[in-house]
């Protein structure tokens, strides 16, 4: 099993988690870790690429539990292509960002980037619908902190209408959801075959 | 059961448009619960509607899906969460712009 498939998601997680703990406040380490992390996002979603050109298309089951009970990570080439172009576009944000002085606006704005970053990769990367709502919920909760990133009523009201309009699309997203997952009797990507029916 | 689960999931689903559609922040903010309460239900009731069945396989013939139960829980959460972080923020609107309307009207702020 190709572990690094799920390093597109730990990485930024782990970085994010210590530049809150670690570097709190200190802007210019903060950016540099950034920037390293992202590099190295950049040259493992690269590798994922070649892997998925090369070898096909592969699942990765964390903790080894069986598809419908674990989560499942699939690399195919749409989803390394996905993960490589959100790198790329990431050093390109981080790299704009530092340049305007953007980041230094408020207080958390990189280890913020990096949990956004962590989202979409697992979005890009996940392999049943359930899940990619969860890696949606985690990037999109970044992002509410990058909206009001820097303050001020205008941007907080603005933010408010930015999570409201994303509360309702997430509880439509569920009532997509409800249905395809229930899978009974047929199977579905979240409930395969092997499993015995449910009662009636 | 099916008749009542499904008029609560429809009546809170009512419930929650009608309050969204509100002005001030608040009701919008209780409308979007109400709305996150239907979609559990109904996130709960994709597993079939089983009474008195453990959610165990080969524990009880028939049994209870167990997967829809643990989804409901992880959407639980998550509203759980976006309902405090839009609360958080509500409050640090109405408090910076002195009113709590949620439509964007330029001339409030002035």
């Amino acid at each position: 099993m190709n572990h690094w498939i799920i390093a597109p998601v730990v990485l930024p997680a782990f970085v994010a988690a210590v530049m809150v703990i670690m570097l709190r406040g200190q802007l210019d380490l903060q950016r540099i870790a950034s920037l390293a992390a992202i590099l190295a996002l950049n040259a493992i979603a690269l590798a994922l690429l070649w892997s998925a050109a090369t070898r096909g298309p592969e699942a990765y089951f964390l903790g080894d539990w069986p598809a419908p009970f674990g989560i499942v990570l699939v690399l195919d080439q749409l989803s390394a292509l996905m993960v490589a172009l959100l790198a790329a576009l990431a050093l390109i944000c981080a790299l704009y960002a530092i340049g305007s002085g953007w980041d230094a606006r408020g207080a958390h704005f990189h280890p913020l980037l990096m949990f956004l970053l962590m989202g979409i990769a697992g979005a890009f990367l996940t392999g049943d619908a359930f899940n990619l709502f969860v890696f949606f919920e985690v990037l999109l909760i970044a992002s509410y902190g990058l909206m009001i990133h820097g303050g001020g009523p205008a941007r907080t009201r603005a933010g408010i209408q930015y999570v409201a309009f994303n509360l309702i699309g997430s509880s439509l997203f569920l009532f997509g959801l409800a249905p395809c997952s229930s899978g009974c009797p047929e199977p579905t990507p979240m409930r395969p075959a092997s499993l015995p029916p449910c009662s009636p | 059961m099916e008749a009542l689960l499904a008029s609560a999931i429809g009546l809170l689903t009512a419930v929650g448009i009608y309050l969204m559609l509100r002005q001030r922040t608040f009701p919008v903010i209780l409308g979007l619960t109400f709305l996150s309460y239907a979609v559990n239900l109904f996130l709960f009731a994709s597993g079939r509607l089983a009474v008195n069945a453990a959610p165990i396989i080969g524990l009880t013939k028939p049994y209870a899906d167990p997967l829809p139960q643990a989804l409901v829980l992880t959407a639980i959460v998550i509203s759980f969460g976006m309902t405090a972080v839009i609360m958080i923020m509500a409050i640090g609107g109405y408090l910076s712009a002195g009113h709590d309307r949620i439509d964007l009207d330029r001339g409030a702020d002035e």
